[in-house]
């Protein structure tokens, strides 16, 4: 049994029938035993009638043509306002929105990707076209084999020149015996000498 | 077959101009109503209910049928109707400013100055008309807005909850709200006083 705060809550509910149909049931059959309920859905109920005592008003008779001019007016400076350049921007640009939003989406892996293509091609175009090596590897490779002919030529003039060999390593043994070192090996060494 | 009015707009958004013809004489009286009895001035409810259109016309372009036209149309017109009062209260002028001023004691027959040519049935049922138009508006503008849609336009309690942008249960609160407070209003002037219970 609903009670008479849950009725007077839901009297325009009732009214206007935007309740399910066991509670309007219910509630009829509350208002059916409580005056003060009924009472208030009838005050309710006139209030809806006096609202409905004002008259309703009639468009005037130029409205449809007027709204129509002013809708032409507003398709007329439309068009203008885009004009043949503008358009076809836009339809490039609506043409072009998907591929730039996924460039931007992907761009380090797109970046990669193209780096990777373009060293391969370039790896590719070298190797097939310069199978020995570019001419500029191949001239440093000349001077490389040439420049040791000409060291060798001056070690060996170095080699012919006459000079005597230094004797500082015989000298110190001699004036710095170490001791308890072999006295036969030190004179047959100076002897070598 | 009567075309529905989302079909109309699919039209009228691929440049068809005889739908947007029909869209507007289906919607007319029903736009021009619902906003007079918003703003209360027969005039300015014209030009914004023009305006409507035109703004209907405007968005044509971004129309996706998603919710029902009627549905759309109402929450334009709901706009408007919240721009014109905010400026109307910016510029201090009320309701009722060509017709009364607010003030306690209404003085009707200066307000209709042929009312000596009518017949006192009809001066009546104008001075009653009047004051409900006067209790109307002094609802608060959500109230005034519901019972507008939900008394004038019969729309259902869903709907009026999509052109609000609020909830279901928060229409049905605010439908309460108003017709308890127009209850009150009402009685006050002396209307709606029959003991007539019809349950």
């Amino acid at each position: 049994m609903l009670k008479c705060d849950n009725i007077r809550s839901d009297i325009s509910a009732y009214l206007d029938r935007e309740m399910p149909l066991w509670k309007i049931q219910l509630t009829k059959r509350h208002l059916g035993q409580c005056p003060a309920c009924a009472h208030e859905v009838m005050r309710i109920r006139q209030t809806n009638e006096a609202l409905h005592r004002l008259d309703r008003v009639k468009t005037s008779e130029d409205f449809v043509s007027e709204v129509m001019r002013r809708a032409s007016a507003v398709r007329a400076s439309e068009k203008l306002r885009t004009s043949p350049i503008r358009r076809i921007r836009k339809r490039v640009e609506a043409a072009m929105a998907w591929p730039r939003y996924s460039m931007l989406k992907r761009a380090p892996s797109f970046a990669f990707t193209v780096t990777f293509a373009l060293l391969l091609i370039l790896g590719t175009f070298a190797t097939v076209y310069y199978p020995h090596g570019m001419r500029w590897f191949s001239e440093d490779a000349q001077l490389v084999v040439r420049s040791p002919v000409e060291d060798s030529t001056l070690v060996w003039i170095d080699i012919i020149s006459t000079s005597t060999p230094k004797r500082y390593l015989s000298i110190d043994r001699q004036t710095t015996p170490r001791p308890g070192a072999n006295t036969s090996n030190q004179r047959s060494d100076s002897q070598r000498l | 077959m009567r075309t529905s009015d989302e079909q109309l707009m699919t039209r009228c958004r691929n440049g068809d101009m005889s739908a947007f013809e029909l869209l507007v004489i289906r919607y007319k009286d029903l736009i021009t109503n619902y906003i007079h009895r918003c703003i209360c001035d027969y005039h300015r409810a014209e030009d914004l209910a023009q305006e409507t259109f035109i703004r209907v016309l405007k968005s044509a372009r971004t129309y996706e049928p998603k919710c029902q036209f009627k549905n759309w149309i109402y929450l334009i017109a709901t706009n408007l109707c919240r721009n014109e009062v905010r400026n109307r209260h910016r510029r201090n002028t009320s309701f009722l400013d060509d017709l009364v001023s607010e003030g306690e004691d209404v003085n009707y027959s200066s307000l209709m100055r042929d009312v000596s040519y009518l017949p006192d049935e009809l001066y009546e049922k104008k001075e009653q008309q009047l004051m409900i138009q006067q209790a109307l508006n002094m609802l608060p503008e959500n109230q005034r807005i519901a019972l507008n849609l939900v008394t004038y336009q019969e729309l259902r309690y869903d709907e009026i909850s999509e052109i609000m942008n609020c909830s279901v249960s928060a229409v049905k609160s605010l439908i309460h709200r108003a017709r308890q407070n127009m209850k009150s209003l009402l009685i006050e002037v002396g209307i709606g006083e029959s003991s007539n219970a019809k349950v």
